[in-house]
């Protein structure tokens, strides 16, 4: 079987397709993070109040200048809190054990919640 | 080709791939997403695509998930879940891609693989485990990472396969 044929480009072209769909918008300056766990909203935290902010006895958030991180997770991989600090849309913090996600609006996203109230 | 050979050859590709499939867990991945691996794993796959048949890949394939979980201590996890999902669909797509007289080469049977791979473990995160679409965000920076391990993964397919002939299935 051949390293590469022509029909290749091809698979290269949908890739990079997917990949622009995909591709995030760059950081907004958000001011809130949503908190999801489940799937369902239980929390929403201020960005420019800086804070440590517990959620149930799951995570501890910290959050700082516009940012947001988990400091403390009771969970064995931390993958959380190695995802360290997020402030933009593209990145959310995710964490598997505990089925919580923390994450940053897409200023569109908000401004759509705005008209449609 | 004797029941025999084909069965030490699938047990001989699984140990391997059961084993890249744990070491490659000590390369550092970074993306924040638990699971998330590089798929190094599946060069193992892409050497018994040639002349293998469907049911021998998807059995290589889960196997190799199952040894890896349970040499990582991951097994019956949601870790697991994403990685035995995403091989499936992955060996399906490019065990069609394969077929006699398809037009691909190695190089975009493995990119289609691990866009699949990566996209089913999302889903499976996104619809099972989180149940949150935002968790697709994450989709472009995993493509990139996945890709370099698919092309990585088929260069080394396409030496292994030189050196055998074309095909580890064949009667000789």
């Amino acid at each position: 079987m051949k390293l590469f044929r022509a029909f290749d480009l091809m698979v290269i072209l949908i890739m990079a397709i997917t990949f622009l769909l995909f591709f995030p918008a760059a950081s907004n300056g958000a001011e809130v993070a949503h908190v999801f766990q489940d799937g369902q909203m239980i929390r929403t935290v201020d960005l420019f109040l800086d804070s440590l902010i517990e959620i149930g006895d799951a995570l501890v958030l910290q959050v700082e200048k516009g940012a947001v991180r988990v400091v403390e997770a009771n969970c064995p991989d931390q993958i959380c809190v190695k995802t360290g600090w997020t402030s933009s849309p593209g990145i959310p913090i995710v964490c598997i054990p505990n089925r919580i996600m923390i994450v940053i609006p897409r200023k569109n996203d908000q401004a759509i919640d705005v008209i449609t109230g | 080709m004797k029941i025999a050979k084909q069965l030490s050859l699938i047990a001989l590709l699984t140990a391997l791939g059961g084993v890249v499939h744990l070491l490659e867990t000590l390369i550092p991945f970074p993306l924040p997403v638990p699971g998330g691996r590089w798929g190094f794993s599946n060069a193992v796959i892409l050497i018994a695509l040639p002349g293998g048949k469907l049911s021998d890949l998807l059995l290589l394939g889960t196997a190799k998930s199952i040894l890896g979980a349970f040499l990582g201590g991951r097994l019956l996890t949601p870790m697991f879940l994403m990685s035995v999902g995403g091989i499936v669909i992955a060996i399906l797509v490019m065990w069609m891609m394969s077929r006699p007289g398809a037009p691909f080469g190695l190089i975009g049977i493995s990119l289609a693989g691990a866009i699949t791979n990566n996209a089913v473990q999302l889903f499976v995160a996104a619809f099972l485990i989180v149940r949150s679409t935002a968790l697709f965000l994450i989709f472009p920076y995993f493509l990139i990472l996945g890709s370099i391990a698919a092309v990585v993964n088929a260069i080394i397919a396409h030496s292994t396969l030189r050196k055998v002939g074309g095909s580890l299935w064949k009667e000789n």
